[in-house]
């Protein structure tokens, strides 16, 4: 096994031992749960087995494996990051709200 | 004059703010509210100590939802025309009268122009205002000599109707498209801006980041 298939597996199962984490703590959303049980299986899958992301490679037109998971990680991490932004958008929204809320309701005038 | 309301966003203004609501307290406007936008110095303490109405956001949020908080707060205090005025010192007070007058002549919203006097403003900062004002007239399709200028007044229709959403200094683009959109009866008076090492302003770079925004915003929303 090449050096690079066991740090791919330690990376995989690094990715499951965190969304265990996060689901015991109820610190993630099960989206992002899912996505990292799912993401760190087929790390270990296709460290473990390279043929078949070869497999799926050739299925594709793309020469090598290591080019497909490339192509498809770039928009999938583009998604993600526009998800994040829009959560953060929602929270800033939410925090907004908040914060006028309790700045007009505690609003202050001292007699001069 | 009891209708009337001054909104003053703050942030970190513990210099100016004293100075700039004896101003408007000495115009004879009385009913002031500052708002302090999370500042880290005395802010807060110093506005408080002039005897006007004092809010404060517990974090930073930008000016923009300052000043929508501002607004709230005199609506909701039975305010008939908002005032919004920089606590920085930048603006002069005796002009408030000007925009009230305005008002009183039946539009919605007037909108303070420095390009409309003689006002010495910095190389840098005219060029910014200049792509500004041809930016806004090609986004919002409004026609003004001032596009960025914080000093503006709204009839309590108006400010019941604009709804300030970016909380940052893209909140200036916002409200003109706003004014469009409602198609809302709006007017330019002449003011004086003081350009002083002690007053902040804004950076130029900001300008060319809101214009950025701006466009994003007009493309995916129309």
């Amino acid at each position: 096994m090449k050096i690079i298939s066991i740090i791919m597996i330690l990376f995989g199962l690094f990715l499951f031992i965190m969304g265990y984490y996060n689901r015991r703590r109820r610190t993630l959303n099960e989206e992002f749960i899912l996505l990292s049980y799912i993401t760190g299986f087929f790390i270990i899958l296709f460290s473990l087995f390279p043929s078949i992301i070869s497999y799926f490679a050739k299925l594709t037109g793309v020469s090598r494996g290591v080019d497909l998971l490339t192509y498809i990680s770039i928009p999938l991490l583009f998604y993600l990051v526009i998800l994040l932004y829009v959560k953060i958008g929602e929270l800033n929204e939410k925090l907004t709200k908040i914060v006028r809320e309790d700045a007009i309701n505690k609003g202050k005038r001292s007699k001069k | 004059m009891d209708k009337v309301w001054i909104v003053m966003p703050a942030y970190n203004e513990e210099k100016n703010i004293g100075k700039t609501i004896d101003s408007v307290k000495r115009e004879g406007f009385n009913n002031i509210v500052i708002v302090d936008d999370g500042s880290r110095d005395k802010t807060y303490e110093k506005a408080l100590s002039k005897g006007v109405w004092v809010l404060k956001h517990e974090v930073n949020l930008g000016q923009g939802a300052a000043l929508q908080t501002g607004i709230d707060f005199a609506l909701k205090n039975g305010a008939e025309i908002i005032i919004t005025f920089d606590s920085d010192g930048q603006h002069s007070a005796k002009e408030i009268k000007d925009f009230v007058k305005k008002i009183n002549e039946g539009y919605d919203v007037v909108l303070g122009s420095r390009f409309l006097k003689k006002n010495k403003i910095p190389t840098s900062r005219k060029i910014a205002l200049k792509i500004g004002i041809l930016f806004t007239s090609l986004v919002s399709h409004i026609r003004l000599t001032d596009t960025h200028n914080g000093f503006r007044a709204f009839s309590r229709k108006a400010a019941e109707t604009i709804r300030i959403k970016m909380n940052d200094m893209a909140h200036a683009s916002e409200i003109l498209d706003e004014i469009a959109k409602h198609k809302l009866k709006y007017a330019e008076v002449p003011v004086t801006i003081k350009y002083d090492k002690n007053i902040k302003g804004q950076p130029t770079l900001n300008s060319i980041r809101i214009a950025l925004k701006m466009i994003a915003k007009k493309l995916i929303f129309g």
